[in-house]
């Protein structure tokens, strides 16, 4: 009965972990400037629930991960910023510049590109 | 339910008291630890330090990991400041200086006891110097984005020592020289932009 339990808490701290594994770390720029592309502007806090929200809780973008990305965005010339004072505290807004509109096509394409590969790797249609 | 000022300084002093010592990490961070408690609030009817303190056992560790305490090499800003070093107007300045150091002994200028070694020394001293006034004196609050240029210094610093050699009485090559002369400039004219976006920044933050 133990082991079961072991095995349950194994198997589910590894699901948890593939959620949010090297697969996701490599799309997460592209992520967040799709949807600063779709929102116009967004917060750090706002990227980490509307993620959630998308994915239904799937895919979790930790705080750690968030803002580093961002903040190396915003030093390529890829992100833009706007400070604003909303209840009390001082808001950071993110929003694309020109560069970081033409990058984001540029790697959308990429990212659809690998995806088709990686479909065609996973789930290859043999010729006989 | 919104934060009152008293809870926004709460978590501020939090943060300060983590050693979050950018002002401006510590604004984005202070935004998301704020919204993240409100939610909380509002959805699991909690007080605010109950919200705030079942938030931060969860998430400490996370929030955490955007606080850069030391900004020695940062990867961005060298790669920019290497962009920069390459854009044709600085190019042009670069064989300007190689041009004028091959043309123009300047090493008769300095005595054998004041080399240029030391010129590049002082240059680097007075460089750290005005890093350290500028933060205290003028900004008087520490923040990521400007700060982490200086980390550039200590790249020079590195550079000097192999280029360099202080226990080498030779005089330095022409090639030498000028790329010392070049970096200097060039870090210069790289510093006093990143200060003239600073600035319009820093009105947004203060």
């Amino acid at each position: 009965m133990l082991c079961i339990r072991k095995l349950c808490i194994y198997l589910f701290s590894n699901f948890k972990a593939m959620k949010n594994s090297q697969l996701y770390k490599g799309s997460l720029n592209t992520i967040i400037m799709k949807l600063l592309e779709e929102k116009g502007r967004m917060y750090g806090y706002e990227i980490t629930q509307k993620v959630k929200e998308i994915t239904k809780g799937e895919l979790n973008i930790t705080e750690g991960a968030l803002y580093p990305a961002l903040h190396k965005l915003e030093a390529e010339g890829l992100l833009d910023v706007e400070v604003e004072k909303v209840d009390n505290r001082l808001r950071k807004y993110y929003k694309l510049t020109e560069k970081g509109t033409t990058e984001t096509v540029n790697r959308l394409a990429e990212l659809e590109e690998f995806i088709k590969n990686m479909q065609t790797i996973v789930n290859p249609k043999w010729s006989y | 339910m919104k934060l009152t000022a008293e809870n926004i300084q709460f978590i501020d002093n939090y943060l300060k008291n983590s050693e979050v010592i950018y002002y401006d990490i510590r604004m984005e961070m202070l935004d998301h630890v704020a919204t993240a408690v409100e939610q909380k609030m509002q959805s699991e009817n909690l007080d605010f330090y109950d919200a705030f303190k079942s938030y931060m056992v969860v998430n400490k560790r996370e929030i955490l990991k955007g606080n850069k305490l030391w900004p020695g090499f940062s990867k961005d800003i060298i790669s920019n400041f290497l962009k920069f070093l390459f854009q044709p107007i600085m190019i042009l300045i670069g064989v300007s200086i190689y041009v004028f150091y091959k043309n123009v002994d300047v090493s008769s200028y300095f005595s054998e006891s004041f080399a240029f070694r030391n010129l590049f020394t002082v240059i680097l001293i007075s460089l750290a110097l005005l890093k350290i006034v500028y933060f205290r004196v003028v900004l008087k609050q520490r923040f990521y984005m400007i700060e982490k240029i200086f980390g550039l210094l200590n790249v020079f610093y590195y550079l000097q020592m192999f280029f360099l050699n202080q226990r080498n009485n030779e005089t330095p090559s022409v090639f030498t020289i000028t790329m010392f002369s070049y970096l200097f400039i060039a870090y210069l004219i790289y510093f006093t932009k990143q200060v003239y976006k600073f600035n319009t920044y820093k009105k947004q933050f203060i």
